[in-house]
Formats: C-alpha cells, sequence, structure tokens
C-alpha cells in the first residue's frame, strides 16, 4: 500500500486553502463591503467555477500555465505536471466556496459596528482586521473547510494540468481511479474509507467549534 | 465650538443645515425621518455632504467650493465622539476591551480606561462581554468607550429610546453632569420631547431637513414658530383665527364663532393667524369663576362651556376631549390635560358638561400663517 498519494493530496489541499484564504478573503472583503462598477461581473466570474466543468476549467488553466501563458513566458517558470499545477487546479475549484460562504458572513456583520470603530479612530485596516474578519470568522472558517475538503477531492481540473504521475502527481482520487481501473478494489477500498474519515473528522471538528464560539 | 453649514439631498427631501454648537447640549428633535441622524452622520463624516462646510475648533473638518470637495477629513481622524442608537458595542469584546479600543497603543491607555470604567460605573464589569449586560450598562459602556478617546464633541443618536423610564431618568442625569465636566459640544439627536427638555440647552426642531426652529427649550415650546413645531412639542391644540381687534395690551381673536382675549402681536384686524394652547394650559373652572358666575369680576377670561366626548388615561394624567356647546364639528374642540388627582376631585368622566378657560397669558400667537400646514 503507496501512501504518497494520500500525503500529496493532504498537501496540495493545505497548500490551496492557504492560496484560497488569501485571494478569497480579499475578494468576499471587495464583494461584501465596496461598491465599484463591474462588481456584480468580479461576482459573476469568481463564481463560475462552481458551474463550468472540471475540464473546462483544466482547459482555461492550461492556457493560463502553458507555453505562450503568463505564467510560463512572463515568469519563466513551468508548474505545468508538476504538484504545484494541482494545488493551482484545486484553489481555483475551492474559490467560490470560499468566496460565497465568507461574503455572506461579512454582509451580516452590522455596518453599525464598522462605523462606531471609525468614529473612535481606528483607520480602516485595522477595523478590518479587528472588527469585521474576527465578527464574520464563523462564515469564513465555515468557508475554509469547505474549500479544504473540495481541495481535497479535486480530481477533473487536476488531472488535466497536472497528470497522474504516480509518486509525483498522483492524489488520492487520482490513484483510487487508476486503482479502480486495475481492478486492485482492496487497496482503493483503503484509500477510499480514510478520505471519508479525513473529511468527516474535519467537518465534525469545525461543527464542534462553532458551537463553542463566543455567540 | 461646531460650525455646521451644509445641505446634502437624501432621499426625496434636502437636508439644509446651517447651526453652531457651543459648550452645551444642542438637541436636535424632530419625528422620525425627519434627517436627524443624517445631520449627524455627516458630522461624523460617515455621511458625505453635497456642499457647505463644518468646521471643529476652528479646524475645518469638510469644506467644499464651488460644489467641488475641497476637504474632508475621514472619520477616524475627526476625533468625534458618536453613541449609536443600538449602541454598537463590539460583541467580540469585554466591557474593558470595547473602552479601551480607541485608546489602544496609548502609553495611558489602560489608567484612562479605568478611570472611565470608575466614571460611568461599570466597576465589576470589565471582564463581562455585552450581552451580559443590561441595557443602561451596554448604554454606560456605550458613551464611556467614546469619551475615553477625549473627543472635540460628543454626537448622540437617540441614546436611550430603548430604556426604561427610570434608567433613563439616571443616564440623562449622568450624561448632564458629564456634558458640565467635559465642557464639550454634545449633539442629541431624539425624538422624545422628554429627552429633549431634560437634557437639551437649546433645541433644534428638525422637520423634512431643514431647521424649523432653534432655541431656548422655553422659547421652543413657549413660542413655537411654526405649526409644525407646535405640533411635534405637543400643543396639541392648533388652530385658526381671525384678528377682530388689535391693541398694545393685545388682541381679540375670532375662533369658532365666540371672541378670545389673546395675548399682543404685531397683526392688523382682519389677519388670519395661528394660534394654539397647550392641553395642560387649559384649566378647568368651578363654581365661582364659571362663566355663569353671579359676580362677573369673579368670571374667568375665555371661559367655554362643553362637553367631555372621550377621555385616555395617561397614567399621571388624563386627557379629555373637549366639545364646545355650541359647536359646528362632529368631533371635539379641545384636548385637555388633567393631572390624574384633579380628575378624580372633580367627579369627571364622558359625557359631563364642564367649563374651561383659554387663559390668555396660555395663548400662542405663532406668528406665520400658512394656507396649509407642511406634511
Amino acid at each position: 500500500m503507496a501512501w504518497h498519494p494520500l500525503v500529496l493530496s493532504l498537501q496540495v489541499a493545505s497548500l490551496a486553502t492557504v492560496v484560497v484564504l488569501v485571494v478569497g478573503l480579499g475578494l468576499a472583503l471587495l464583494l461584501a463591503r465596496a461598491r465599484f462598477p463591474g462588481r456584480s461581473v468580479v461576482d459573476a466570474l469568481v463564481n463560475l467555477p462552481l458551474v463550468l466543468p472540471p475540464s473546462v476549467l483544466g482547459f482555461y488553466l492550461l492556457f493560463v500555465l502553458g507555453r505562450g501563458g503568463p505564467v510560463r513566458d512572463l515568469l519563466g517558470i513551468n508548474i505545468l505536471f508538476t504538484w504545484m499545477a494541482a494545488v493551482i487546479a484545486s484553489a481555483t475549484v475551492a474559490l467560490p466556496l470560499m468566496v460565497r460562504t465568507s461574503k455572506a458572513a461579512i454582509e451580516s456583520v452590522d455596518p453599525n459596528l464598522e462605523k462606531a470603530a471609525r468614529t473612535l479612530g481606528v483607520p480602516e485596516w485595522r477595523v478590518i482586521k479587528e472588527v469585521t474578519v474576527p465578527l464574520a470568522s464563523r462564515g469564513i472558517v465555515a468557508g475554509l473547510v469547505l474549500a479544504f475538503a473540495r481541495a481535497l477531492g479535486e480530481f477533473g481540473a487536476t488531472l488535466m494540468v497536472a497528470g497522474n504521475i504516480p509518486g509525483r502527481t498522483q492524489t488520492a482520487p487520482l490513484a483510487i481511479y487508476d486503482l479502480v481501473q486495475s481492478n486492485r478494489i482492496r487497496e482503493a477500498n483503503v484509500l477510499v474509507l480514510i478520505m471519508t474519515v479525513v473529511s468527516f473528522v474535519v467537518l465534525l471538528g469545525v461543527g464542534r467549534w462553532q458551537k463553542t464560539w463566543w455567540r | 465650538m461646531l460650525s455646521l453649514d451644509f445641505r446634502k439631498r437624501i432621499g426625496d427631501f434636502q437636508l439644509e443645515v446651517s447651526l453652531e454648537v457651543g459648550e452645551e447640549v444642542l438637541v436636535l428633535f424632530g419625528p422620525s425621518g425627519s434627517g436627524k441622524t443624517s445631520i449627524l452622520n455627516c458630522i461624523a463624516g460617515l455621511v458625505t455632504p453635497d456642499e457647505g462646510r463644518i468646521s471643529l475648533d476652528g479646524e475645518v473638518i469638510f469644506e467644499t467650493v464651488r460644489g467641488r470637495v475641497l476637504r474632508n477629513v475621514p472619520t477616524h481622524r475627526r476625533r468625534l465622539g458618536y453613541v449609536f442608537q443600538d449602541y454598537a458595542l463590539f460583541p467580540h469584546m469585554t466591557v474593558a476591551q470595547n473602552m479601551a479600543y480607541g485608546v489602544r497603543g496609548q502609553p495611558d491607555a489602560q489608567q484612562r480606561v479605568e478611570t472611565m470604567v470608575r466614571t460611568m460605573r461599570l466597576d465589576n464589569l470589565e471582564g463581562r462581554y455585552p450581552r451580559q449586560l443590561s441595557g443602561g450598562q451596554q448604554q454606560r459602556v456605550a458613551i464611556g468607550r467614546a469619551l475615553v478617546t477625549r473627543p472635540r464633541s460628543l454626537l448622540l443618536d437617540e441614546p436611550f429610546s430603548a430604556l426604561d423610564t427610570m434608567v433613563r431618568d439616571r443616564l440623562q442625569r449622568d450624561l448632564v453632569e458629564l456634558q458640565e465636566s467635559w465642557r464639550l459640544p454634545v449633539v442629541y439627536v431624539t425624538h422624545s420631547l422628554g429627552d429633549a427638555f431634560a437634557l437639551g440647552h437649546r433645541i433644534a426642531v428638525v422637520n423634512e431637513g431643514h431647521i424649523e426652529q432653534l432655541g431656548p427649550k422655553e422659547q421652543v415650546l413657549n413660542s413655537p414658530s411654526s405649526r409644525a413645531v407646535a405640533r411635534f412639542t405637543g400643543a396639541r391644540n392648533i388652530f385658526e383665527a381671525r384678528v377682530v381687534q388689535s391693541t398694545p395690551g393685545g388682541l381679540t381673536l375670532e375662533w369658532r364663532g365666540h371672541r378670545l382675549a389673546a395675548p399682543p402681536a404685531p397683526l392688523a384686524v382682519g389677519a388670519q393667524t395661528t394660534f394654539c394652547i397647550r392641553p395642560e394650559q387649559i384649566m378647568l373652572l368651578r363654581g365661582s369663576d364659571h362663566p355663569e358666575a353671579p359676580s362677573p369680576a369673579s368670571r374667568a377670561e375665555n371661559a367655554f362651556w362643553g362637553q367631555i366626548t372621550d377621555e385616555i388615561s395617561r397614567g399621571a394624567t388624563v386627557s379629555l376631549f373637549f366639545r364646545l356647546d355650541d359647536s359646528a364639528s362632529d368631533g371635539y374642540d379641545l384636548e385637555v390635560s388633567l393631572p390624574i388627582h384633579v380628575y378624580s376631585r372633580f367627579h369627571l368622566d364622558t359625557r359631563k358638561r364642564i367649563a374651561v378657560s383659554l387663559k390668555k397669558e396660555s395663548i400662542r400667537i405663532i406668528s406665520e400663517y400658512r394656507q396649509e400646514d407642511r406634511h
């Protein structure tokens, strides 16, 4: 039994979650609180990965990351068919879950609390950091957990941009697919069970944490 | 000193404010939706006026020139205290953390917070969260949190509207004391006449975005400058009348077929005017001062017979609705407010015939006369 796909999956999902936290929280704050032209367009674009087939998404990512794309030609790095491509694919697919959940949480924070903070002489970045984000933290954490779970199970887009190279880019979902294809059901069974338990424990843990939160 | 002179279009009315607030409590009094809170928000920089100028202690914090914003100091640099209607306490912070939030990082922060906790009588509650406090305690945290930052002016938006009477009375006294010791310009928004009179040095009556009347509170109560002000301040009995005689000693008005003696006013014979009389100023007449009393000298001025058509108990007082004997109207002509002990002593009840007097000095002539009242 090879543990590599499982370890890789956890690593990829964790890194993707970090990316999603930074990008997703920024987008959520922007969409929830800022008023700018084209806001609804940005909102729709962010949510697009939710409805697009993973293969279509993977196809776009091939263009962005591949030859002639900005990442390879401008930055001079090739990440196609490496574990980094798996991170980007997972993050892209997971992003809308984070943005939607945390945007709703931020919108539900009483704007008077932010105004009160401003009248107390607190600059905007501190208002966001010390009032808005802490008060929306439940929704933000919920978004992160959903994003992590989604990233952990990413299959389609990852296959397109990272491939299915055993020992290098083969994540657990891809490994399960391979194992079933080659009729190694017992080994597939173990991986399936572990994936299920990990996901379940994460969701359970967050549910408990939210109950003991200050509210 | 806070000086305001600005205009702002809000919904379907124009906010238009021009006034100065010294070291006093200025009450912005008016009905809901009249624009009071918007005025506070403009001062605090939470709403940007279309044009005008706002300055605080000589520093211009907002200014436009020919419609272009020249200066607009952001809210967090205006150094104003703002107490919100729902208190806006941070639910994820304790009392002490809430109070310290505006002075975080300042060297004497801890000492200032401790002093403010004592001033606000919040000792032993520092570790509690807002949801564990009563309404009055939350209110004191909100005021303390604003004052800790040593604001140049304090703005309060209906701060006592959700509190019960006893807590409210105590907080009103607290606020008066605080204002006296801090010598701050305080702008206090309320739609409660009681709050306005308990707290205000001056009252600005706000109606549909503009200041309808500005003056010392007694003046606003006793000499309303318009029907709107009379209505908001509870004058209740507001009528039209015609001047039939005008002398330096007073006016004689014709009102609903009766002659009324009224205080002097610069009005010509034949002019239409509005006058009002507060329901608690109407006197109930007994035996010797009845209009039909044997001695003419003892008869009360402006006395009328009539009937009580309806009554509403308001706790300490009773409102009686009084219909003149020869009234042409179907409803009532006057609203009379009596203390409950007077009401029971006279054995009053609906349908009873009584005599009342609209004493000359209680009648207020409203100088402006409008064909139609503004709504």
